[in-house]
């Protein structure tokens, strides 16, 4: 093979083993790498167990694309079975350990069993250790990352947890490069459980490609072309923040633990405030629209920030103040936290301090309170920490508020408010690792797209409505985005923001693989692992399955948006019923949203029926 | 007077958040917005809000009008 090493690493703590497993070209051909090659191990591997327990494996996983200098190649896929969701669960961050991990020879790293002390893996090419974390465990992600470096050097890739994931924070992810984070439902606490502080990579072999001039010169014109987009100059100036003074000229700000979708002090915490902080620009490895972009603090420290942050820590919390919003996020990422369900916690509880189900609680605007919760939470203290420490699915069944809590499957929703956008609520209602926005981002499709008629003038208002070209919408996005990128694995921004052409990348993969992947080809593959993840679900979910798992959050049905041109807007619920059964039908699953066997066929997943059939009944 | 407010990228590509423009006769709010966001034809798609209602780019707009234009993101 060429682009693929069609080597894992394979690391048992337990055991304090490490082998170098070869896996066949098939499954390279068939899931491509990154989210792809996790399903399939986890699929196979991890069936049923505890996501805490030393059976679960918690896997990095790259893919052809990761390792080499091409357009925002240097991200990486970490995935396990969810302890917040109990289901799939997977995350992607930008680091140099995706660089590193392909350069030591190897297309993912599979961690299973449990140390019996704190432990860290080093790896240098062939060579790998499981070292003692002694001295390390209890650090802050940051300062974890720097000891690391003193003693491995600058020149490596490193993973780490904070006092998040060692102390199980159910929405625990692993950091890199102090911002970089992945692995929104748990990945985190799942290392944690292994007793596994960091990961240290550093390769150097040279990655076999099937024609190294091709990769060369097709990523020198990419590069370019990226350069030259007039998208670009903006994008450095802002990156995701933009996204703040977007939604809220659209009524979709998380406001107020999602009761409206304006926020009155946006201005203070936008796009144009962060610029006025700017002090720092990161990047990922390989890209040249780096959109890391840091501000000072109110404490003077660095914080990287981007609108998911911003979104979820400031106007969900009801803090307009960018420079306190970027403390709650640094002190996220020191403590290894997916800021996106902190925020969402933090404001649920305080939308029950509000009315008064908590008592001595802390209420919107409270950014001391809020420093407190975060803190209660990594550590599991104080009268609530321990609880919201589970999420929000959990947090609301011990407290109440079950009306309020926004999530799906268990993963708390992230940065759009949708009372106004069904496509959107489908995307969260679907998306595989339960609410997210990654997979398929919607809204600006939604608003453009209501079709113009009537008067003689051709206007017209934006309509709430469930045309189903808006499911086969959502699975055109979830291909690509959730798809083809996580399977390569390679940053979605280039071409979803500043609009590089997608056939870039299957000339990429046929340079680096010498296999000719046509878009349709890339699609099959998308669709294979969507439909892998789907009975991945299934199968952990057994009998307690049910179609109300693709449903969003009640409250986008039974509140509405509280101001602005889209005052009283909120979702139908039979409407979206309709929606989501046409995804259901055009990704040819039953009513229930489970695969049909025509479908698993189909898709080559033949293997997936026996099992699944233990479980639940299959469609034709 | 026509009043122009832009959002985001647009403004960038404009030099300013909002331009007011004296519009002696109709015109196609596309050629108007061509004529003042550089880039304009190589932008992948815009949303125009003309007095609050979206338009597509022939739609006509006279002297009093209020237009807000939108770039197409993609959530990250």
């Amino acid at each position: 093979m060429k682009g693929w090493w069609g080597r894992i690493l394979r690391v048992d703590l337990t055991r304090k083993k490490t082998t170098v497993q070869e896996y066949d070209a098939s499954i390279a051909r068939d899931f491509i790498g990154g989210r792809g090659l996790a399903i399939k191990i986890l699929w196979d591997e991890v069936k049923n167990v505890d996501p805490l327990s030393p059976e679960n494996k918690l896997i990095f996983a790259a893919g052809p694309y990761n390792g080499i200098p091409l357009p925002s190649s240097g991200k990486l896929v970490v995935a396990a079975k969810s302890p917040l969701t109990g289901g799939y669960g997977d995350g992607n961050l930008g680091t140099m350990a995706s660089v590193h991990l392909r350069r030591a020879g190897y297309d993912a790293i599979v961690i299973e069993g449990k140390a019996d002390r704190p432990v860290y893996l080093y790896v240098e090419d062939g060579h790998v250790e499981i070292l003692s974390a002694e001295g390390l465990w209890g650090l802050t992600t940051f300062e974890a990352e720097r000891k690391l470096k003193e003693v491995h050097g600058k020149n490596v890739g490193v993973l780490v947890i904070g006092p998040g994931g060692e102390n199980l924070v159910k929405y625990a992810t692993i950091i890199s490069q102090e911002g970089r984070s992945g692995g929104r439902p748990g990945m985190g606490a799942v290392m944690g459980s292994k007793k596994l502080k960091a990961v240290v990579i550093k390769g150097s072999k040279e990655i076999p490609v099937a024609d190294p001039k091709e990769v060369q010169e097709l990523g020198r014109k990419a590069y370019e072309e990226i350069l030259n987009k007039p998208a670009y100059e903006f994008w450095i100036r802002q990156g995701t923040m933009a996204a703040v003074e977007w939604c809220q000229e659209n009524g979709a700000l998380p406001t107020r633990n999602f009761s409206d979708g304006y926020f009155e002090f946006s201005r203070l915490i936008d796009g144009y405030a962060m610029e006025a902080m700017k002090v720092e620009r990161r990047g990922c490895p390989y890209c040249n629209m780096a959109c890391g972009n840091a501000v000072l603090d109110v404490e003077c420290r660095k914080s990287e920030l981007d609108y998911e942050n911003v979104a979820l820590l400031g106007s969900n919390l009801g803090i307009g103040h960018l420079g306190k919003v970027a403390v709650l996020n640094r002190m996220a990422d020191e403590l290894g936290i997916d800021t996106i369900s902190l925020g969402n916690t933090i404001g649920f509880f305080m939308e029950l301090s509000e009315r008064g189900i908590v008592k001595d609680g802390v209420k919107f605007g409270d950014f001391e309170g809020a420093k407190q919760l975060v803190l209660d939470i990594a550590y599991r203290k104080g009268a609530h920490g321990d609880i919201l420490a589970e999420g929000v699915r959990y947090a609301s069944e011990k407290l109440g508020g079950k009306d309020i809590a926004m999530h799906v499957k268990g993963l708390e929703v992230s940065g759009y408010n949708c009372y106004a956008y069904p496509a959107m609520a489908l995307a969260y209602g679907t998306s595989p690792i339960g609410a997210h926005h990654k997979d398929a981002w919607v809204i600006a499709w939604e608003i453009g797209t209501a079709p113009i008629e009537g008067e003689s003038r051709k206007a017209s208002e934006y309509k709430i409505t469930y045309d189903l070209e808006k499911a086969a919408k959502v699975i055109e996005l979830q291909r690509l985005r959730g798809g083809l990128f996580e399977a390569l694995t390679g940053c979605r921004l280039p071409w979803v923001e500043i609009g590089l052409d997608i056939q870039w990348y299957p000339k990429f993969l046929k340079a680096i693989t010498g296999v000719d992947y046509t878009m349709e080809e890339i699609f099959r593959v998308a669709d294979r692992i969507y439909t892998l993840i789907r009975a991945y679900w299934v199968r952990e979910y057994g009998s307690s399955w049910s179609r109300k798992m693709d449903y969003p959050p009640e409250r986008w049905f039974k509140d509405s948006l509280k101001s602005g041109p889209l005052k009283g807007a909120h979702l139908e619920p039979e409407k979206y019923d309709a929606l989501l059964s046409e995804y259901y039908r055009l990704r040819g699953w039953d009513e229930n949203g489970v695969p049909r066997k025509s479908t698993l066929k189909n898709l080559g997943l033949d293997y997936v029926i026996p099992e699944l059939e233990k479980h639940v009944k299959l469609a034709e | 007077m026509v009043r122009i407010r832009l959002i985001g990228s647009l403004a960038h590509l404009a030099g300013s958040h909002e331009i007011e423009i004296r519009l002696s006769k109709e015109k196609p709010v596309g050629e108007l917005l061509r004529g003042l966001i550089r880039g304009y034809d190589s932008l992948k798609d815009v949303i125009i809000l003309v007095n609050g209602v979206r338009v597509p780019e022939d739609y006509l707009i006279r002297d009093d009008d209020e237009i807000k234009v939108f770039p197409v993101i993609s959530g990250g």
